[in-house]
């Protein structure tokens, strides 16, 4: 969408609501100092030099009816266009049930990252490795020099750097449908989307002729403690180059499983989650499948009123592919931590002080680290 | 057992009548009881506030991922849609209280009941809870999920944490002031405490009806709070045994 389009459309969501219908604007701007070693790592920003940066997110939601709504966030920063990430028009209430349905741009059923992802809170800067951390298969396994098995992908460029796919590609935001709802200490949702969970799609258009598939089951036994279990499949490549030997795409599909759990009482709160996930690809010996590990930890407690201090330690492993009678890991192992305190300015006004360290274990630039301060406020 | 002395018994007295005479004050004129006593005023009337949107709904940007249990919403599900609405009565949400300088040099005793700061159906219980200089609120959660009450207002700072359902943390307000409460986890709920020197303020029934009581004769500013701000003043001056009517229709908003 273009500029004018979206100034538009703020505009008109700041045009007085028709007599039965609340729209309500909200948002969130980051702005920050950032500096990370002068590596090759992927996760190097800005080739290491020191530098500033800003985010900005703004949330319009429309309630057309008690039961209809209308959401959209829109996200700019230093280094990406405007985006739409989400917009959707959200049914509730369908039935005595409590089963709700959306269409449109939303983030998929998967993990529970929630509002996490926004950076007022985010208890640290970045994502879990598993959301951001791009993996790659060496250029040696494809079959051909143009093709790339696991596809460049730099949509949401300035979180993690560099080529590759990501585990949990950031938001997960996709165009589709899904049903959720409630029963007793049972959470459930179902989503088709046009994208699956490594490869999200910020157009309406398919890259295959599949569609992603989202089931998840959660479960809540006592207050403060959340369990989850999520399921995702579908087809993921990218029909970008012909495929020597087969030209049907959604042959080579993703699977994914994960679980996740958040607990909290009293002053500390603890959210982890594990991912195990496969990718049929066409390599030069033929077709593998890829396997690979994900997990993060993170918890927070808060010292003192306005004052916590948060660490989170996720990271990737990698199984092996075959090539030429040889077997090895098809990408490099990754563990992570970032730690870092947040300081409460005002209720939504938070300052933060975060480090990130990465290991990368194998290749040339096992070390990376990065120094954040964030200002972010909410409004 | 040691024998007590004449004089301690007579101290004693004095003090305990000191420090429960304003205390009496303070509870009798909390009560709405009808009429004056002679050496008092009186001062009641009704709130007519029709211009005011009273619908409370729950914030949507909560309700996208509060229904989202699915995502660690911690089953807010169940409870988002079902709030009965008290949080729009206007019991919950007006205060009708004095301004003096006068009335601010007290000695004044708070209540020995500490009242309560609801959290239910996703609101606080009521809005606006006005309490004198030391007194003890409890903040029960009434929902079968978690909260987080918390307050960075420089009159008072405090992070209760998370506690399940029926459970209850407690603080005390040792400074007068405005306190901004909020959930650090459902970020529509919001409450303010109003922490004042005297005991001089009432909260109004549904219907809009307050009585203020055993008022001192004297000049002051009658102040009308709505939800998160004073909405009208109106000065008046009583004298013993007045039964003065003031009424607030919000024309004078501030």
């Amino acid at each position: 969408m273009t500029r004018t389009g979206i100034i538009a459309l703020l505009l008109y969501s700041m045009l007085p609501p028709a007599a039965s219908a609340q729209v309500l604007l909200s948002g969130e701007t980051a702005a920050q100092f950032y500096k990370s070693a002068v590596t090759q790592s992927p996760r190097a920003v800005n080739s290491g030099r020191p530098s500033f940066g800003w985010d900005t997110r703004l949330f319009i939601d429309g309630e057309v009816t008690d039961n209809v709504t209308a959401l959209a966030n829109i996200r700019a920063t230093n280094t990406d266009a405007i985006t739409f990430d989400y917009i959707a028009v959200r049914l509730t209430d369908l039935t005595p049930l409590g089963l709700n349905f959306q269409a449109g741009k939303f983030d998929l059923p998967f993990g529970n990252l929630g509002e996490r992802r926004f950076p007022r809170k985010n208890l640290l800067y970045g994502l879990p490795s598993i959301y951001e951390y791009r993996m790659a298969l060496p250029d040696h396994f494809s079959p051909g020099p143009d093709y790339r098995v696991i596809p460049e992908r730099e949509i949401l460029a300035g979180a993690g750097q560099g080529r590759g796919m990501r585990l949990l590609d950031l938001g997960m935001y996709h165009p589709g449908a899904m049903v959720f709802g409630s029963a007793g200490v049972l959470d459930y949702a179902f989503a088709v989307t046009t994208g699956t969970v490594s490869t999200s799609s910020y157009s309406s258009d398919n890259y295959n002729s599949d569609l992603g598939k989202v089931a998840r089951l959660a479960v809540t036994p006592l207050t403060g403690l959340t369990i989850g279990g999520a399921y995702a499949w579908g087809a993921y490549m990218q029909a970008v180059y012909p495929i020597p030997g087969n030209d049907n795409l959604d042959s080579y599909t993703e699977r994914a499983a994960e679980v996740d759990l958040e607990f909290s009482r009293g002053h500390a709160v603890l959210d982890g989650e594990a991912v195990y996930s496969t990718f049929g690809v066409p390599v030069t010996t033929g077709d593998q499948n890829l396997h690979v590990l994900g997990y993060y930890v993170e918890g927070k407690y808060t010292l003192i009123p306005r004052l916590y201090a948060a660490l989170r330690v996720s990271g990737l492993e990698f199984g092996n592919v075959r090539s030429g009678g040889i077997e090895q890991q098809w990408d490099y192992n990754v563990v992570e931590w970032e730690g870092g305190l947040g300081y409460f300015v005002d209720k939504d006004v938070l300052l933060k002080a975060v480090r990130r360290e990465t290991r990368i274990l194998g290749g040339s630039g096992p070390k990376d680290n990065l120094t954040v301060v964030q200002l972010v406020v909410a409004y | 057992m040691p024998k007590s002395r004449p004089g301690n018994s007579v101290t004693s007295f004095i003090l305990l009548h000191l420090a429960f005479t304003p205390l009496m004050i303070a509870q009798e004129a909390a009560t709405t009881e009808k009429g004056a006593s002679p050496s008092y005023a009186e001062i009641h009337g009704r709130i007519s506030l029709s211009k005011r949107d009273d619908t409370h709904p729950a914030n949507m940007r909560d309700q996208m991922f509060g229904m989202y249990s699915i995502h660690g919403g911690n089953g807010a599900s169940s409870l988002i849609g079902s709030s009965p609405g008290t949080a729009g009565r206007l019991s919950e949400r007006a205060v009708v209280y004095l301004e003096s300088d006068d009335l601010n040099q007290g000695p004044y005793a708070p209540g020995t009941k500490s009242p309560s700061l609801d959290q239910k159906n996703l609101q606080f219980h009521p809005q606006v809870l006005p309490v004198m200089v030391g007194t003890r609120v409890e903040f029960p959660n009434r929902d079968n999920l978690f909260h987080n009450v918390f307050s960075y207002s420089q009159a008072k700072e405090f992070d209760l944490g998370r506690y399940p359902k029926d459970d209850s943390r407690s603080v005390t307000f040792d400074r007068p002031g405005v306190v901004r409460v909020y959930c650090d986890i459902h970020s529509h709920m919001s409450a303010t405490i109003l922490v004042l020197k005297h005991p001089y303020f009432t909260s109004p029934d549904d219907s809009g009806v307050y009585v203020l009581s055993r008022v001192p004769p004297g000049r002051y500013k009658v102040v009308l709070w709505y939800d998160r701000d004073p909405v009208e003043r109106k000065s008046v001056e009583v004298k013993a045994g007045e039964d003065l009517q003031l009424d607030f229709t919000n024309q004078g908003r501030e």
